[in-house]
């Protein structure tokens, strides 16, 4: 059975059609790439996902539930979680308070007493521990975007949606990233994952979706997607096609 | 013992100390007056609390305080004055009364997304203005003629007016902080706090934004409503354009941003340097500069003492507690302002004054670099390390 399902979803935003009924699976314990050009409505999806935004018409089904209405916090307790492309941390917060938070609510419930304590486990997954509890304001943007990773894996999901986690970093940084994701997955956690970055892509997801203006136009495994033809004029334009 | 207990142990034991003062003023000879100006304080210390429970922990701005304060004023002044309600059962009600409609306000305002920032704080301004016009216009709430408060029965065990007066406010006042106090330091107070910093990244990690707004906004309308129902009984006469004014939810910014927005103390620390520095310019005479003096210290304090007052006196613990004991001392012994209100008031101003040393100019003098830096966990908000302490 599938861990998500998406049945021709489309969210409207005045006359821009974002997600145009959009229709994915996510299989458990799979690695999903989710790509295509500037404004193909990737992030849409993903806040739709995660209930920043309710659709405008579909369904969706986690883990066999309807999840199409829900709000976010519920999705949070379902078992869905999130990264931002531009980190957005608690900034009143120390890191290991924002990740103490997500670990109070998040999936299950905690207590405010252990949840200091807690933190601590992906404080050392993302190797923040050297940064555990000064303010966010020095925080690098390499350690900002791992301290996304850790609040959102401090909810413990079972699947994780990444946006763009490698934006922004330098190649050893995304090698290290590209690491840790490869952890997260071993650990039994289903990701679907939004890069730039389509070598990343490439190495990584098990199956890759590709978007254009708000609709699905490929899917498959990896190396298949990126030689169709649909792809190629969705990225190169028909230029790309002859050249 | 746990953080916990031990807190509940303190406000037990403030609770006992507080209580007996009035036997102690008389015992000594004290004026009534020191009795009505502790009241007086209590009054403010539970307004700003309960509005520090919206405002500072989910960062909601609000200017609803006369609102909740209102009804709870109004609500005791019909049922006794106008049903023969007795005073003890009509109280509570008073409470509920501003609790359901700051639940009311809650459902409309929280469902819409867009009703945040200055949009919610007008709202919550416009509530009042309505609640005074539905006054005004409705005799069976007061018509525009207002209420006379001044026969109503108190229960005998209260002991006379003031002393009445000065226990209820204690009670309602010890109860709020307390409140504010388990809010503060639990898993509702940092969800408050998470949706404070950035509400649709806490609601996608799990907070269910919408009940907790709905329970701050909950407990801050209970106790002002509760307050404003013991308070109605110290107005005599209550008059529509003395309760729904803008008085009530001005101070209680005032002495929140004073004293620390979003610690459960900086209200606490605000409403007492306010209100009494507020006390001794009107009983100096000095009526019509009063609040200019108040204003240009909010100003000055706010751009020195960003993390709020009650934080930097925490810091500097050792010089608040010899600076306030010390100057206290000195006015006390040699007699000089002939009241103790007033030498309190020398002694606040006089520790308010050291906490305006510049943290850069502070370490420098002290010789050593504190182990933060100076730049450690955000200012403005007790981090989790110390509340679990």
């Amino acid at each position: 059975m599938s861990l998500l399902e998406i049945r021709g979803v489309t969210k409207r935003f005045g006359g821009v059609v974002a997600l145009d009924g959009v229709d994915i699976e996510i299989e458990e314990g799979e690695i999903l790439g989710l790509v295509g050009p500037n404004g193909s409505g990737k992030s849409t999806l993903i806040n739709v996902l995660s209930g920043f935004y309710p659709a405008d018409r579909g369904r969706i089904f986690f883990a066999g539930e309807e999840a199409t209405e829900a709000p976010a916090h519920h999705l949070a307790a379902l078992g869905i979680a999130r990264t931002f492309q531009i980190p957005r941390p608690f900034d009143t917060m120390t890191p290991r308070e924002n990740i103490a938070v997500s670990y109070m609510f998040g999936h299950s419930r905690h207590s405010l007493a252990g949840a200091r304590d807690a933190a601590q486990e992906w404080l050392d997954f993302t190797g923040l521990g050297g940064v555990a509890d000064v303010g966010i304001g020095e925080l690098t943007l390499h350690q900002l975007k791992f301290l996304e990773l850790a609040r959102a894996l401090a909810t413990q999901p079972s699947l994780l949606l990444l946006d763009e986690v490698l934006a922004g970093l330098n190649p050893s940084e995304i090698n290290e990233s590209v690491e840790m994701i490869r952890r997260i997955h071993s650990q039994g956690v289903t990701i679907l994952i939004v890069e730039h970055v389509v070598r990343v892509v490439m190495a990584l997801s098990d199956r890759v979706v590709v978007l254009d203006q708000g609709a699905v136009i490929s899917q498959g495994e990896p190396e298949q997607v990126m030689s169709d033809p649909a792809v190629v004029t969705a990225y190169l334009g028909d230029r790309g096609r002859s050249a | 013992m746990s953080s916990r207990a031990r807190a509940l142990l303190g406000f037990l034991v403030a609770g006992l100390l507080l209580a007996f003062i009035p036997e102690l003023t008389e015992a000594i000879d004290l004026p009534r007056f020191y009795v009505i100006f502790l009241f007086t304080v209590f009054f403010w210390v539970a307004q700003a609390s309960s509005w520090n429970v919206l405002t500072g922990y989910s960062g909601y701005f609000s200017f609803g305080q006369g609102a909740w304060y209102g009804i709870g004023v109004y609500t005791v002044a019909v049922l006794t004055g106008k049903h023969g309600w007795s005073f003890v059962t009509a109280l509570p009600v008073a409470g509920l009364f501003a609790l359901v409609a700051g639940l009311l306000l809650g459902v409309v305002v929280f469902r819409l997304r867009r009703l945040t920032g200055e949009i919610f704080a007008l709202t919550t301004l416009a509530i009042a203005f309505v609640l005074a016009s539905l006054a005004r216009i409705s005799p069976a709430i007061d018509g525009g003629t207002g209420t006379f408060m001044t026969g109503t029965p108190l229960p005998s065990f209260l002991g006379e007016f003031t002393t009445a007066m000065y226990r209820l406010t204690l009670v309602v006042m010890l109860l709020t902080v307390l409140a504010s106090y388990l809010t503060h330091d639990s898993r509702l107070g940092w969800g408050l706090f998470s949706i404070r910093d950035d509400e649709p990244v806490a609601g996608g990690l799990g907070v269910p934004v919408f009940r907790y707004k709905m329970v701050a906004l909950g407990i801050n309308a209970f106790f002002a409503g509760l307050m404003g129902g013991v308070w109605a009984l110290q107005l005599g006469f209550v008059t529509i354009d003395d309760v729904f004014n803008i008085r009530v939810p001005l101070f209680v910014i005032l002495m929140t941003v004073l004293g620390g927005l979003g610690h459960w103390m900086g209200p606490v620390v605000g409403a007492v340097i306010i209100y009494t520095l507020s006390d001794r310019l009107n009983s100096a005479g000095l009526t019509d500069v009063n609040q200019i003096i108040i204003g240009s210290l909010l100003v000055v304090l706010a751009l020195a003492v960003k993390e709020g007052l009650y934080v930097r006196l925490r810091d500097r613990w050792v010089t608040t507690l010899v600076t306030f004991v010390g100057v206290m001392a000195i006015t006390t012994v040699f007699d000089i302002t002939r009241s103790l209100i007033s030498d309190f008031a020398i002694s606040m101003v006089a520790t308010v004054l050291m906490m305006l040393i510049p943290k850069g100019v502070w370490d420098r003098v002290r010789g050593r670099d504190r182990p933060d830096g100076g730049e450690g966990p955000p200012v403005g908000m007790e981090t989790m390390a110390e509340a679990g302490k």
